[in-house]
Parts: structure tokens; C-alpha cells; sequence
């Protein structure tokens, strides 16, 4: 496995985008997934609202608990979305 | 491109009883990150008019309150201004997010009995001039992605019936208008929804009547049963959007899930929803749940929101399609033309 040397993370429309590269931008092979969508939020300025986030890679959810050093390269293309709901409420 | 922020006040939310400073507020809480979201929300109808896309190597960003009585704001006017190109842009907000979280609050303060049922509490926003300001952490503005594309190279062939706002053109999928109102009559008062995929275009040339050659197209919906419906509420599943992403790579159209659209009710059996003001169900207009959709899963300013519903005064007995969009710090509804494909 050729380990990653950046993150790509960005909302499920494409629009809101973060590039971090590992050791430079914040984020550390040591970071986990999960502290990574936490970065991700902040840096973006968007309220976690309490709700529950995760990661996607290709369709398949992170686990949140991964250390970054164990990404593959391949996997580098996040969408990050939260548990969240519409209605009328 | 490095943004400068020009700003000298301390931004706060308050909820009171009174439409004045009198007395304690109920609430009070720092406003920088609503005010932050207005400078991305400026910027990005910038962007959308076909601004600042070049000759903006740094943004310079003014904050300047229009008081109703000093320090209550009435609307903030945000002036952009790019380097070296020159070119400027004043918008004004007289809503925001902090709007938003006193109506919470007010709720929350009903539900706890601290206000009582027939009580009006007042919800301000205000500017306290500082010499050293807490800083407004924004996010890294850049342009939502686009292509350099006719409308052919979409699909479309026709444009159908419709009226597009000049400086946000819309272009809906006939058979996606169709299916959101078959969808929301047939599901009843239980709420229903779906992934919507789109595409933000650059044409050649604005359409008739338009000042922007950006037209966003929404293209598709994309059903997942493990999104779930109930009266007043829709939930979203992380995994189907995620999956829906997939089907719109698998598309190869270059479509995003740009946005998602849920119903907000509707009855079969007495379908006079639009016409009867007592109706329970809501109207298809933005809730504040549907705001914190909208602010976490799909923060980006350009992001548009259809819902379905009653509205009431609306002629007919079926459901209708309305869509918004962020304008002065609030969704507000814009119109759109449908497309043949």
C-alpha cells in the first residue's frame, strides 16, 4: 500500500473543498480520521450542530477511528457529510 | 487569493423582551461566524455574476452596519473590493443566521416556560465599536467548480415553461419537476425526498434575459431507501448520497449531487391544500430544520433548496415545486424554467 501524503475532503456537492497535505497543513499521519473531518469543519467554518459526521471514500464510510497514516493514496478523495434531516419541523 | 477583512466591531446576537436595549437580554451570544457566513455569501453571488474570478489576487472585505439606533444594527453592508483588478461589490444583509438561532432560543425558552405563550421576544443584532475586534474566522473562498459548457452538451434541447431571476438563472429537469410533485402527493403527509444531481454551467452567452452566462442546471433525482420519511420529517442517508454521488460519476455527464429536495407534506384526501389557510401541514418554505440541513450537509452559498408542498393561494389541487436560494442572508424563493431533454 502506498500511503497517502494529502487529504482531499469536500461537502457532497463539490462546492466547499480542503486540500491538506499530511505533516504541513495541520493534519499528522497520527491524526485520525475523525480529527481530520474535525479540521475539516473548522477550517470550512461549518457548525458540526451536534450531529454525527463521517467520511466517504468512493462510496465507502471511514472509520473514524483510522490513523491517516494507514489511508492508501487511492483514498485520499473525501466527501464528509452528516446524520442530518430535512422536514417541516 | 488572500482575503482582508476591514472590520471594527464586535458582532453580537441578542434575544430580548423588549424591542429596545432596556432591561437584560434573555440571550446573548457572539455573531462573528454568522457574520462570516453573510462575507461567503456575498462573495459567492459575486462569483455567480461573474465576478471576481480574475484580477483578484486579494479580496479586500468592509463591514459597515446601517443602525437602527446605534449599536442595533438594521442591515450590514458588506463591500468587496478585488486587487488589482479594482472591481467592487456592496451587498446588504438584513438577516442572518443569528435570526435563525433566537427563534431557537425563543422556543426553547417557551418550551422551559420562561417566556409565556402570548410574549413576543425581539431578536437584534448588534455592532460594539472596538479597537481590537475579535478577528471573523472565514472560510477559504473560492469559486463553486463549473464548466465551459453549452446547454447541449447537457441534453437539452428546449427550454419549457418558467421564469429565471436575471442574476441566478435555474434550469429544472421536466421530468424532475414532474416526479417531485407526483412523489410528494402520492407519499402524503409523510415527508419524502431524494438526492438531486446538477451541474453549474458557464454558457457562452447569458440566456435571454439574464446578466450571468452561469446557469445551474438540475438534472435528476436519485432515490435511496435508506433516506427515510415521516410526517414533518425527511432523513438523509450519509451512505445514499454517497452512492448517488457514484451513480452521477457513473453518469459520466460530469453532474454532482448539487443539492437534495424532500417534500413537506401534502393530503390526498382533502387536496385543498393550497386554498385552505387552517391546513395543518406546512408550507413549502424553509423550516429551521431545514436550515441546519442546508448549513452543514450543503454549506456552500451557492447551494440551492427545491421543496414541495402546499402554498397556500397557489391555484390547483396539486402540490407545487418551489425553489430557493441564498439572498441577504436568508433562502429566498427565485424562479426557473423547465428543460426538455
Amino acid at each position: 500500500m502506498v500511503a497517502a501524503t494529502r487529504i482531499a475532503m469536500s461537502d457532497i456537492s463539490r462546492q466547499r473543498r480542503l486540500d491538506a497535505r499530511l505533516e504541513a497543513d495541520g493534519l499528522t499521519r497520527q491524526h485520525t480520521v475523525g480529527q481530520a473531518v474535525e479540521h475539516y469543519l473548522q477550517r470550512m467554518n461549518i457548525r458540526d450542530n451536534g450531529l454525527r459526521w463521517t467520511a466517504f471514500s468512493r462510496g465507502v464510510k471511514l472509520d473514524n477511528k483510522q490513523p491517516l497514516g494507514e489511508i492508501a493514496e487511492t483514498e485520499t478523495d473525501w466527501t464528509v457529510m452528516p446524520e442530518v434531516s430535512a422536514g417541516s419541523r | 487569493m488572500e482575503t482582508v477583512v476591514e472590520n471594527s466591531f464586535e458582532f453580537l446576537h441578542e434575544l430580548r423582551r423588549e424591542a429596545d436595549l432596556s432591561g437584560m437580554p434573555l440571550s446573548s451570544q457572539g455573531a462573528g461566524q454568522d457574520v462570516a457566513e453573510l462575507i461567503d455569501e456575498a462573495y459567492t453571488l459575486g462569483v455567480l455574476g461573474e465576478r471576481f474570478l480574475e484580477g483578484c489576487d486579494r479580496l479586500r472585505v468592509e463591514l459597515q452596519p446601517v443602525w437602527t439606533e446605534q449599536p442595533v444594527v438594521k442591515e450590514l453592508a458588506i463591500t468587496l473590493t478585488a486587487d488589482p483588478s479594482g472591481e467592487t461589490l456592496t451587498s446588504r444583509f438584513a438577516a442572518g443566521r443569528w435570526l435563525r438561532s433566537c427563534q431557537t432560543t425563543a422556543l426553547e425558552l417557551r418550551e422551559a416556560g420562561v417566556l409565556g405563550e402570548g410574549q413576543t421576544a425581539h431578536s437584534m443584532l448588534l455592532a460594539l465599536r472596538r479597537r481590537q475586534p475579535p478577528a471573523l474566522e472565514l472560510p477559504p473562498l473560492a469559486p463553486p467548480p463549473w464548466s465551459e459548457q453549452p446547454l447541449e452538451a447537457l441534453g437539452i434541447r428546449r427550454l419549457a415553461d418558467g421564469t429565471l431571476d436575471p442574476d441566478r438563472p435555474v434550469l429544472i429537469s421536466q421530468r424532475l419537476v414532474r416526479e417531485t410533485i407526483e412523489r410528494c402527493e402520492a407519499s402524503d403527509t409523510t415527508e419524502t425526498g431524494a438526492a438531486v444531481l446538477g451541474k453549474l454551467l458557464r454558457l457562452p452567452q447569458p440566456l435571454p434575459g439574464t446578466s450571468t452566462r452561469f446557469v445551474t442546471v438540475l438534472t435528476a433525482l436519485v432515490d435511496d431507501p435508506r433516506h427515510q420519511g415521516e410526517p414533518l420529517s425527511f432523513h438523509f442517508s450519509p451512505a445514499g448520497l454517497a452512492d448517488a454521488a457514484q451513480f452521477a460519476d457513473v453518469r459520466g455527464l460530469g453532474e454532482h449531487v448539487l443539492t437534495v429536495w424532500h417534500s413537506h407534506g401534502w393530503s390526498k384526501a382533502c387536496g385543498n391544500c393550497n386554498q385552505n389557510a387552517n391546513c395543518p401541514l406546512a408550507e413549502c418554505k424553509p423550516s429551521l430544520q431545514d436550515y441546519v440541513l442546508l448549513e452543514s450537509l450543503l454549506s456552500s452559498k451557492a447551494t440551492l433548496l427545491p421543496i414541495t408542498g402546499r402554498k397556500l393561494g397557489a391555484e390547483g389541487r396539486r402540490p407545487v415545486l418551489r425553489l430557493y436560494a441564498w439572498r441577504g442572508g436568508r433562502l429566498r424563493p427565485i424562479g426557473w424554467q423547465e428543460y426538455v431533454p
